[in-house]
């Protein structure tokens, strides 16, 4: 059911994640990735990261959410599927 | 009563029984040629994995008594979590080889196919050279649209900034609904791919009959 996905940082430097879930605006606006890299808390909670997607030249690039609106739009937009 | 039962095992082999129902149903849709009857057997699938869900979240919570971690009221904890504190919140944990990635450079011959009448959808730019497009009936195309589907044939994601990544902990029934949800939208960028593929060889057998 998961697939690999590879984050390639400004070095050049490739990391291996699992990507879990995309979101999208429902204005279509944004788009955005939610992946893990397998982390657990010792009581079994695990921890997804979320990056902003940005399509240019058709290249997929992704940026860190840094506004806090748009950081708690994101959160709500998983607590739609999460808590469904 | 609750310490000497294994439900966590029971939860295991119910969603093995699950995935074995879902990778049926996949088949079932990608070998249905009839649009609209493979439309109704989507919306059939995704009812029943919703469903799914439900019933293991619900299991979780018939039994989750002791359960008192950070995340209450059935809320994601906004808990962000920050690259630099990893180490000192998180156990070691190994990343999973599993991988499965299909190879679909064969049925890219195929694109030569003449459905003017169906949308075309771009599944990516594949090396900057030629689209990588999957033709798909107008049902298809609305959900792909508005689900904004990406590629997931080429994996690599170019990190723009130095931001340090930003996380939130989630429990496990609530990384399973966002599992699926991912699932749900690539069972139909499946579906458009198959369907992709049954068209090129009626076409490709039309031909062989004109010859």
């Amino acid at each position: 059911m998961s697939d690999k996905i590879v984050i390639v940082n400004k070095n050049g430097e490739e990391e291996e994640v699992e990507l879990v879930t995309y979101l999208n605006t429902r204005d279509n606006m944004n788009q955005y990735i939610v992946y893990t890299k397998n982390e657990k808390q010792p009581n079994g909670d695990i921890v997804i990261y979320i990056s902003k997607l940005i399509d240019e030249d058709g290249q997929k690039k992704i940026i860190e959410i840094n506004d806090e609106e748009e950081w708690k739009s994101v959160q709500s937009l998983l607590k739609e599927i999460a808590n469904a | 009563m609750y310490n000497n039962f294994d439900y966590q095992n029971c939860i295991e082999k119910i969603k093995s029984a699950l995935y074995d129902i879902y990778e049926h149903q996949e088949i079932i849709i990608g070998e249905e040629e009839d649009e609209n009857k493979k439309g109704e057997q989507v919306e059939k699938y995704i009812k029943v994995k919703d469903l799914a869900v439900k019933l293991l979240e619900d299991i979780n919570n018939l039994y989750s008594v002791d359960n008192v971690d950070n995340v209450t009221n059935n809320e994601i904890e906004p808990t962000i979590v920050q690259e630099s504190k990893q180490d000192e919140l998180l156990k070691n944990s190994e990343i999973s080889n599993d991988t499965n990635v299909e190879d679909d450079k064969e049925e890219e011959k195929e694109e030569n196919v003449d459905l003017d009448d169906l949308p075309k959808f771009y599944l990516d730019n594949r090396n900057g050279e030629k689209p990588n497009f999957a033709y798909v009936p107008n049902s298809i195309f609305t959900k792909l649209k508005d689900n904004a589907i990406l590629d997931l044939f080429n994996n690599k994601f170019y990190k723009q900034d130095d931001d340090k990544k930003r996380g939130i902990i989630v429990r496990e029934d609530q990384f399973m609904k966002l599992s699926l949800s991912r699932d749900r939208q690539e069972g139909v960028l499946k579906e458009a791919k198959e369907f992709r593929i049954l068209e090129a060889k009626k076409s490709r057998k039309r031909l062989q009959e004109i010859d």
